[in-house]
């Protein structure tokens, strides 16, 4: 399966779905206002007093004249999110003899269709040295332009700086495979800033969940070059295997902090169904 | 030298380690492996990574305790052997079973030191204890318990042979076994601190004892005695008779009397005043039973008949005649069964001067010497298929043939130019002819044996009685017509119909100015703790046993099923 044909298989199992508006938005500072906010919809909701910055075109002149106190008229807000799907472009993504790529591909091709399907406006983006837009709108996956994971280097500072592009009070969601060396709560924090909501979708390759390798290994860093050699036996494969329950905790922890969603899966075992039921378990997706 | 290397299994075991090396050098043969961050492998120790600095090798916990199993598989494999550490050592008391041991009556070393033997096997400190009665050849003590075995130390031998006993405890026990000598007198030899300890309860005593007494057959009956002093002092005895004749002695220091007695032929009995060692002051003398042999002279040849003649009479141990003769001598035709002695003298043509093949097994060349000897040997003689006792190359001069109720001795011998009847051989040649004859018949070879020795009973049927001076009977097997019974008692043996007497005519025994107390050499403290070696293999492959399990529980705990939880 080449990348067009992810892309397609994964239109085609989208073509079912709807994404789901959050009921509750995240934190954008600290867990201040997280439910219902007054904002610029047409339907009325109350009145309040004029604080200083609100907009004068929502002052009600009738109540200023008949009361001559400055009062200013509320909406509700209305959720009409906006999706925005960032895609990890470092060349992790892309490991030879893992199907990463694919089930990315696929499962972003696969949220963006169940996007439309829900009326949401998306935005696919590549983190790569900087966040690059490369489809919006309504536009069919299928005709994304040529996708490549060819970064090489980190995608945690493209993330930290990603605030610029992402639409506020919009859905993000994060496809990666998280494999940085970095505090995940900074990223996961800039991630949710003025986000209705912040999924996190982590793919990794069989071989990485739980490497079935023995004997000497140069292992080398696809990103940076780097490498290490290692016996690889039963004890060292305790060790890896408590080091990725480490860093998953790290994550969760952060993806708790900043009310998140984390939702994970094996690249070469997801591709069938491209994470239906873990994201119709966070309430994310539904069949339309 | 390590002891893994001088065994073959060892070594060859040892090979598996630069095999194991080898494995584990090929598996550190690092394959390149792209992966998306070293981020979870810096988790796992690692052997080395990219950079200038030196590290060490690094070996998985999997090969050392391989390493480990492979060691202590091939140390198993070579036998590996450790000192013992136990105070609980084989025992084995050597008890001095000689009639020494039962002098001075209350006092005596037996009944002195059998407390001291209990008290030794008892105590718990040894384990097993084995009893050796030394007397004349160790035997070892039979039953259970410690007073069943006791039992059997009766201090009846007529001599102790410590040496073969010490030697004997030590098969017994073992390499690692103490050994504890219980007896009346101090060793010859200084004995220094080892195994063997040297426990003497003997006291010196002045003894009058029978040293020798004998009885002769003939035309009168006589008794010789000879009694010894054993006193360093002079000391006075009264000698009674079984007559009812009583003599005082009196001897001086070392002083020996010999007395001699005409008796009748009823059985002599002889006694002195007692002392401390009751055993020697008492002899038995019964009839030596030996009636000559009677002899029938068929012999042509007068100078040949005169020649055996006179060897038969000079013997005392036949008489010539015709009635109902026990052994035929003739150089005629060979009776029909029955003892005789053939001779074949036809005249020869050579002589031979040896060298002689001698029987020397057989009771007829006994004390035979042929040195010098001219045989004249008849022609065209042949004594098959009679047993040869004596050749002169391949001419047999004499056989041996076994015939009905006797045997048929074939001398093949020209007297005319032989010097075989003038030589010191011819006697005792037909000495030994009477004697050997003589044992065929019925009753005990000699009346008197000294205590001790085997006495030999010709008996006419398979099985026969047989009543020990004390008064045990039991059944004895004849072997060959023979009963041979020990005579371990003083007194009088019956073997049905017949008797002899055993007296104890031992000096040695008898003369106990040389007894004596003490503790002598003793058991050091390495031989205490060193119970020499023990096979310790099945340790050390229980030791592999455990590094094998311990090997398989760190694999089973880092195996990646456990982590798919």
């Amino acid at each position: 399966m080449n990348f067009r044909e992810a892309i397609l298989h994964g239109e085609r199992m989208g073509a079912g779905y709807s994404l789901v508006a959050p009921r509750a938005l995240v934190s954008n500072s600290g867990g201040g206002r997280v439910s219902r906010r007054a904002g610029g919809s047409l339907e009325f909701r109350d009145h309040r007093e004029y604080h200083p910055g609100d907009d004068l075109r929502h002052v009600d002149w009738n109540v200023v004249a008949r009361s001559d106190r400055l009062i200013v008229k509320q909406f509700h807000e209305e959720v009409s999110p906006v999706v925005d799907l960032i895609v990890d472009g470092s060349r992790s993504m892309q490991l030879a003899d893992t199907r990463k790529a694919e089930a990315t591909l696929a499962t972003a091709s696969f949220l963006a269709t169940a996007a439309r399907n829900a009326g949401f406006p998306y935005t696919l983006s590549m983190a790569r040295a900087k966040p690059e837009v490369v489809a919006r709108g309504a536009m069919r996956p299928i005709e994304w332009p040529e996708l490549a994971f060819d970064f090489a280097g980190s995608p945690a500072a493209t993330l930290l700086g990603s605030a610029t592009i992402l639409r506020p009070l919009g859905i993000r969601i994060l496809i990666s495979d998280l494999l940085w060396e970095g505090e995940p709560r900074a990223v996961l924090s800039s991630l949710a800033q003025n986000a209705a909501a912040l999924i996190v979708v982590q793919l990794l390759a069989e071989s990485e969940e739980a490497p079935d390798v023995r004997g000497g290994w140069r292992v080398v860093d696809v990103e940076t070059g780097q490498w290490r050699e290692v016996v690889f036996d039963a004890a060292a494969a305790a060790r890896y295997h408590d080091a990725l329950l480490r860093h998953r905790a790290l994550w969760d922890d952060a993806a708790r902090h900043v009310k998140a969603i984390v939702v994970r899966g094996v690249a070469e075992r997801v591709i069938e169904r491209l994470l239906f039921d873990e994201l119709a378990a966070a309430e994310i997706l539904r069949a339309s | 030298m390590i002891p893994m290397l001088t065994s073959f299994w060892g070594l060859s075991a040892l090979a598996a380690i630069p095999a194991l090396v080898a494995i584990y050098l090929f598996q550190r043969r690092f394959r390149t492996r792209d992966v998306s961050s070293l981020l979870l492998w810096n988790a796992i120790q690692q052997t080395s990574a990219g950079g200038r600095t030196r590290e060490p090798l690094r070996l998985p916990l999997a090969f050392w305790l391989e390493l480990l199993a492979i060691a202590l598989l091939a140390l198993a494999a070579a036998g590996p052997i450790l000192p013992q550490w136990s105070r609980t050592r084989p025992l084995v008391i050597v008890l001095d079973d000689s009639l020494s041991m039962s002098a001075g009556g209350d006092d005596a070393p037996r009944l002195r030191a059998l407390a001291f033997v209990r008290d030794s096997a008892s105590r718990g400190a040894h384990s097993p204890v084995h009893l050796v009665f030394a007397g004349v050849t160790p035997q070892l003590a039979g039953g259970e318990s410690l007073d069943e075995k006791l039992r059997g130390w009766t201090c009846s031998a007529p001599a102790s042979d410590l040496d073969a006993a010490i030697g004997f405890a030590t098969q017994v026990g073992g390499p690692s076994a103490l050994v504890l000598v219980v007896t009346d007198h101090a060793p010859e030899a200084t004995l220094e601190k080892g195994v063997l300890t040297w426990r003497a309860f003997g006291a010196p005593r002045a003894n009058v004892g029978f040293a020798t007494a004998a009885r002769s057959s003939g035309t009168r009956e006589r008794v010789l005695l000879e009694v010894a002093s054993y006193a360093k002092s002079t000391q006075t005895r009264t000698l009674t008779l079984s007559n009812g004749r009583a003599m005082s002695l009196v001897l001086g220091p070392g002083e020996r009397k010999r007395l001699q007695f005409d008796v009748g032929s009823a059985p002599f009995e002889a006694r002195l005043s007692s002392d401390e060692a009751p055993f020697d002051d008492r002899v038995v003398l019964l009839e030596e039973r030996r009636p000559p042999v009677r002899v029938a002279l068929r012999i042509a040849n007068p100078d040949l008949r005169q020649d055996v003649e006179q060897a038969l009479r000079a013997s005392g141990r036949a008489a010539v005649t015709d009635v109902r003769p026990e052994l035929v001598v003739t150089d005629g035709a060979a009776p029909n069964g029955g003892w005789a002695v053939l001779l074949r003298t036809a005249k020869a043509k050579t002589a031979v001067t040896g060298p002689y093949l001698l029987d020397r097994a057989h009771p007829l060349l006994r004390g035979l010497s042929f040195e010098g000897l001219v045989w004249g040997v008849p022609p065209d003689v042949k004594l098959q298929p009679a047993n040869p006792l004596v050749l002169a190359g391949n001419d047999v001069l004499l056989a041996d043939e076994e015939v009905a109720n006797g045997h048929h001795l074939r001398l093949r011998l020209d007297p005319s130019i032989s010097n075989v009847q003038r030589a010191p051989l011819w006697p005792a040649f037909w000495w030994n002819v009477l004697d050997w004859r003589s044992a065929q018949t019925p009753g005990p070879r000699a009346s008197n044996v000294i205590l001790g020795n085997d006495a030999r009973v010709r008996v006419a049927t398979p099985r026969a009685t047989v009543t020990s001076p004390d008064g045990v009977r039991r059944e004895v097997q004849a072997i060959e017509g023979e009963v041979v019974v020990n005579a371990d008692r003083i007194g009088v043996w019956k073997v049905e119909p017949f008797s002899f007497a055993a007296n104890a005519l031992v000096p040695r025994e008898s003369d106990l100015t040389q007894a004596g107390a003490g503790t002598f050499g003793g058991w050091s403290e390495a031989s205490l703790l060193s119970s020499g070696y023990q096979d310790v293999a099945w340790l050390v492959l229980l030791l592999a046993l455990a590094v094998l399990v311990a090997h398989h529980w760190s694999l089973w705990s880092a195996a990646p099923a456990r982590s798919a939880s």
